[in-house]
């Protein structure tokens, strides 16, 4: 039987300067939201020209949506509105799995992940600002659509839904393929296609939405947007306090 | 003061390295040893790449793991494959770098220009870097590592590729960079780091073998390292019994530096320099 081996305990030397460090040294933990917030202010807008593209096609690709299916949104979609609905999501897809293929053709990735502010705490901010912007419009839409016009059938709530949780999903899921946390890889895109069986399963175009369920629509937007954000947040955490090694 | 505190790195059951036990204080240091012997092992741990199985890296008696993000801004790396964007030029590729190291606007156009200048790409800061040769894009890849003037650099095989007037251009841009911080690299070319180094850390067997500086390391080897003419003829025979370090072709036979324990007729002693103890200690890896 293997004996048992004693436990290495810090000589009083490193007690010392353990605490030395913890008192004098050691800086309060930022919160998520302190360090987000530091993130946009020192490198947000100034490396954002690198993902404008995505910004721009999908700002172009939304109000092409908005101005052609404003006034018919309380019955149904167009093909033309359809495709961009789906479209955009997937453009976003793309565009954030170029940018990473970029970056692995590059070889850039070692360097940019010992910098002070890594690669992937990057990604997390912009990815944060571009859901957060997403959500925005979703929700101006849902409301203006309410106050507006007639209610929007489930049709279209549903289809922007989906689109909205593919953006939320697909983002969480890069960072997550990125960071290697296989888990969360198989949870969110477990949410988004069971979101969709759903869905399919209903097979309602012509069913009208109350006041009631589109704020329920909203509010379960809003909160898949706060784990996502909370998630997100915590990686960037961790990489933040020196808990994450990309190698490992 | 960077300390290295018996660390050991496993990937599963293979050991790469085992009880590194190092401290570093501002200078030059050469890790050197053959390919596949953990240099880029350590290199990664000591910039937050990999982790340690066991043991700790310490900055100032504090843990890297604590220091987080604090000790990466301290940080400069080179690494062995240094990637970079094809379509940006060095300005706009060390603005990038610059940017993702948190250096405000206002310091990079203050350091970048002087860094290019040091590296003597001043003149070719707007040209796209695809069109650069080897040794240009390594220099570029040392202006990056100095950008925000880290404490620590750290510089993986930062030679390899390089020709020989490039390598003696390295040599003297490190020499002039090198002043009050520490900088470690990596290489298996003895010349690159001989005359550089304040100190020379050789790992042996997942080991530290060496870590001293060069007249120290050359002493293990005083009075086994001599030279000779040996006539062609004889040339075999005199190869298989000795450990031949370098030969110089001349007429009739060839100039021989080889290390032997026991006195060789004709052959006379001469001081041992790092490369003989290099190819001594490696022997095995290098006839291999």
């Amino acid at each position: 039987m293997e004996k048992n081996r004693p436990i290495p305990y810090p000589s009083d030397e490193k007690k010392e300067k353990s605490i030395h460090f913890i008192l004098n040294e050691m800086k309060k933990p930022m919160s998520r939201t302190q360090l987000f917030k530091q993130l946009w202010t020192v490198i947000g807008w100034r490396l954002i020209t690198q993902q404008l593209i995505i910004y721009c096609i999908s700002a172009i690709a939304l109000i092409h949506l908005i101005v052609t299916n404003a006034a018919s949104l309380s019955e149904s979609l167009n093909s033309n509105g359809l495709s961009i609905l789906v479209g955009i999501p997937l453009l976003f897809a793309s565009f954030l799995l170029l940018t990473f293929w970029r970056k692995k053709e590059a070889g850039t990735y070692e360097l940019e992940m010992t910098t002070r502010y890594t690669s992937m705490q990057v990604m997390a901010a912009h990815l944060l600002v571009l859901v957060s912007a997403v959500l925005v419009i979703q929700t101006s839409l849902f409301a203006c659509s309410a106050l507006l016009f007639q209610m929007p059938s489930f049709w279209i709530v549903a289809l922007l839904m989906n689109g909205s949780i593919l953006i939320l999903t697909f983002g969480h899921f890069f960072l997550m393929v990125h960071a290697r946390f296989y888990l969360w890889r198989v949870l969110w895109w477990g949410i988004w296609l069971g979101g969709n069986g759903f869905m399919m399963r209903l097979n309602i175009n012509e069913m009208t939405l109350h006041v009631g369920e589109l704020i329920v629509a909203t509010f379960l937007l809003c909160a898949l947007y706060v784990l996502f954000y909370q998630e997100v947040m915590r990686l960037c955490m961790r990489v933040e306090r020196g808990d994450y090694y990309a190698y490992d | 003061m960077l300390t290295i505190d018996h660390v050991t790195k496993s990937y599963g059951s293979f050991t790469a390295l085992e009880d590194i036990q190092l401290t570093l204080s501002p200078g030059v240091y050469g890790l050197l040893a053959p390919n596949g012997a953990g240099k880029t092992t350590l290199m990664q741990m000591i910039v937050t790449l990999t982790r340690p199985t066991v043991g700790e890296i310490l900055w100032d008696g504090v843990p890297i793991e604590a220091l987080g993000s604090e000790y990466r801004a301290r940080v400069g790396y080179l690494p062995q494959q240094f990637g970079f964007y094809k379509q940006y030029n060095p300005e706009q590729f060390l603005h990038y770098i610059g940017t993702l190291k948190g250096i405000s606007k206002a310091q990079l156009r203050e350091q970048i220009p002087t860094l290019l200048e040091e590296v003597a790409l001043f003149d070719v800061r707007k040209k796209k870097m695809k069109q650069f040769s080897g040794g240009m894009i390594q220099r570029v890849g040392i202006a990056q590592a100095l950008l925000g003037q880290p404490d620590i650099l750290v510089l993986d095989e930062p030679t390899a590729g390089l020709d020989p007037k490039e390598r003696a251009r390295f040599r003297s841009i490190l020499t002039k960079l090198a002043r009050n911080r520490i900088v470690l690299i990596s290489t298996h070319i003895v010349s690159d780091i001989e005359s550089i180094a304040n100190e020379i850390i050789m790992i042996q067997n997942k080991r530290i073998r060496y870590a001293h500086t060069v007249p120290h390391i050359c002493q293990s080897l005083q009075g086994q390292v001599f030279e000779m003419f040996v006539p062609d003829d004889r040339y075999l025979s005199f190869a298989s019994e000795h450990l031949i370090v370098s030969e110089r072709q001349q007429t009739g036979g060839m100039d021989i530096r080889f290390i032997t324990t026991h006195p060789v007729q004709g052959a006379q002693e001469v001081p041992p320099q790092l490369e003989d103890v290099f190819l001594f200690e490696y022997r095995d890896e290098v006839e291999r």
